[in-house]
């Protein structure tokens, strides 16, 4: 899956807790391609995490929940993915910090990368993804833009309280 | 008793160098466990097997020793891949005990095999390596080449462990095993791969214990239980505090040898190993 493109950030980060940042970062780009962009990769993941640079020796398992999101992302960054999917990218982490993962998610769509997300907190994923399809009970029950499902009633009853 | 006498000096020394070669027969079998989960009981038999192989290519075939080593090493990895491919992977999920039988069935199976295809007489290389003296003092030059190769083993390993792909691979996937495929490694390989580098470990031991030791089908058996006594006593599947408890195990022998006798050496150990166990169950390193 990796090799044709396909990153996954797995959902609970699943980091290396013993191995360091930078060698979780280059377990992402184990596979034949991307080991030869290792150089390009890193530097644009440190360029979008400078948190992780500042960290990048330090042992995965002591980093905070944000941190190790951010190096999970980063993981699936380094082998170059035409598509990057992130499998609830807001469980358990705090409020402030599933805002800031959200943002950063964000940014990393304008630089072109195509991002699936599979998430609850609906309120945050909204408001980073063009398009959205929910799903109730294993199907699809209401596809359209981001905005089309805020307004919707449904949406907007059942799962914003609003 | 007169405590720093020279011959004290010599013991310590000696127990050095028998660490070094120590750490190298537990680094193989800390490295198997700490990445496959699996101890190869029979770890030692294949240190044995490796040491028929340097005899036979040197002695019968007339190989010189600098190319009958590295083929010696090449055979134990190759037994080591076999061993995973035949009889590791089959039980790779099944209860340790059940792990552990079917590897010390591997234990007696390569003795009887050995005792029926090289018969029981000891064997020796006849190459006798000198004594170096250095001042009242002296080493077998067999056991300092061991002690160098060891080392320089060793740190080639830390190393390939560390900076190299596959190495890094090969520790993470000890932390988790699942995820492995995301990242498009097949933890199958990473097994294969791990087996071979144990299997060619015991092969660089054997080069090193042929040179001091004569071979016979049962040799695996004065340092089978050793190596796996230091790995416990370091935390099995530690490769550090397998280091440090093969540097820990030889002072005692060594220096209890020279203090009281050459056998009260090993019961000293021993009992340091016994107490070690009472204090810290997982082993001076080993996590609980």
């Amino acid at each position: 899956m990796i090799a044709r493109g396909i990153a996954h950030v797995p959902e609970n980060r699943r980091l290396f807790p013993r191995l360091t940042v930078e060698e979780n970062l280059k377990m992402g780009s184990f596979v034949p391609s991307a080991r030869k962009k290792y150089a390009d990769n890193i530097e644009l993941v440190y360029k979008h995490f400078p948190r992780l640079k500042e960290r990048r020796r330090q042992l995965a398992g002591t980093l905070s929940g944000g941190e190790q999101q951010m190096c999970a992302i980063g993981r699936a960054l380094m082998s170059g993915p035409r598509l990057l999917l992130l499998d609830e990218p807001s469980a358990g982490l705090a409020p402030v910090v599933v805002q800031s993962i959200f943002e950063l998610v964000r940014r990393i769509c304008t630089e072109g990368y195509t991002v699936l997300i599979v998430e609850q907190n609906i309120r945050q994923v909204l408001k980073v993804v063009k398009r959205a399809y929910l799903l109730e009970a294993g199907r699809i029950v209401l596809t359209g833009s981001a905005s089309e499902l805020l307004d919707s009633k449904d949406i907007q009853k059942t799962y914003l309280g609003l | 008793m007169e405590f720093f006498d020279i011959f004290l000096l010599e013991a310590v020394l000696n127990g050095l160098l028998l660490g070094g070669l120590l750490a190298l027969l537990s680094l193989g079998l800390n490295l198997i466990f700490g990445v496959i989960d699996v101890v190869w009981i029979c770890y030692a038999e294949l240190i044995m097997c490796g040491m028929y192989a340097v005899y036979y290519l040197h002695v019968q075939y007339h190989w010189p020793l600098l190319l009958a080593m590295p083929c010696a090493i090449g055979i134990v990895a190759a037994l080591g891949v076999v061993l995973h491919q035949f009889v590791i992977r089959p039980v790779l999920g099944a209860e340790p005990i059940n792990q552990l039988l079917v590897t010390g069935g591997v234990l007696f199976f390569l003795q009887a095999a050995a005792t029926l295809v090289f018969g029981i007489e000891f064997k020796n290389l006849g190459v006798a390596l000198p004594a170096i003296a250095m001042g009242e003092m002296s080493f077998s030059a067999s056991r300092l080449v061991a002690f160098g190769v060891a080392l320089a083993g060793m740190v080639a390993m830390y190393l390939f462990l560390k900076r190299s792909y596959l190495g890094t691979a090969i520790r993470a996937i000890s932390q988790d095993r699942a995820i492995m495929p995301l990242m498009g490694v097949s933890p199958t390989r990473i097994f294969v791969v791990t087996s071979a580098l144990g299997g060619a470990l015991a092969g660089l031991a054997a080069c090193l214990l042929v040179l001091q030791y004569d071979i016979h089908p049962a040799i695996g058996l004065s340092f089978g239980p050793i190596t796996f006594l230091i790995c416990v006593l370091g935390g099995l599947g530690n490769m550090l505090g397998g280091f440090i408890a093969a540097f820990l195990f030889a002072q005692f022998i060594s220096v209890g040898g020279f203090i009281f006798h050459l056998e009260w050496g090993y019961v000293i150990a021993f009992v340091f190993f016994i107490a070690v166990m009472f204090w810290r169950p997982q082993g001076i390193l080993g996590a609980k």
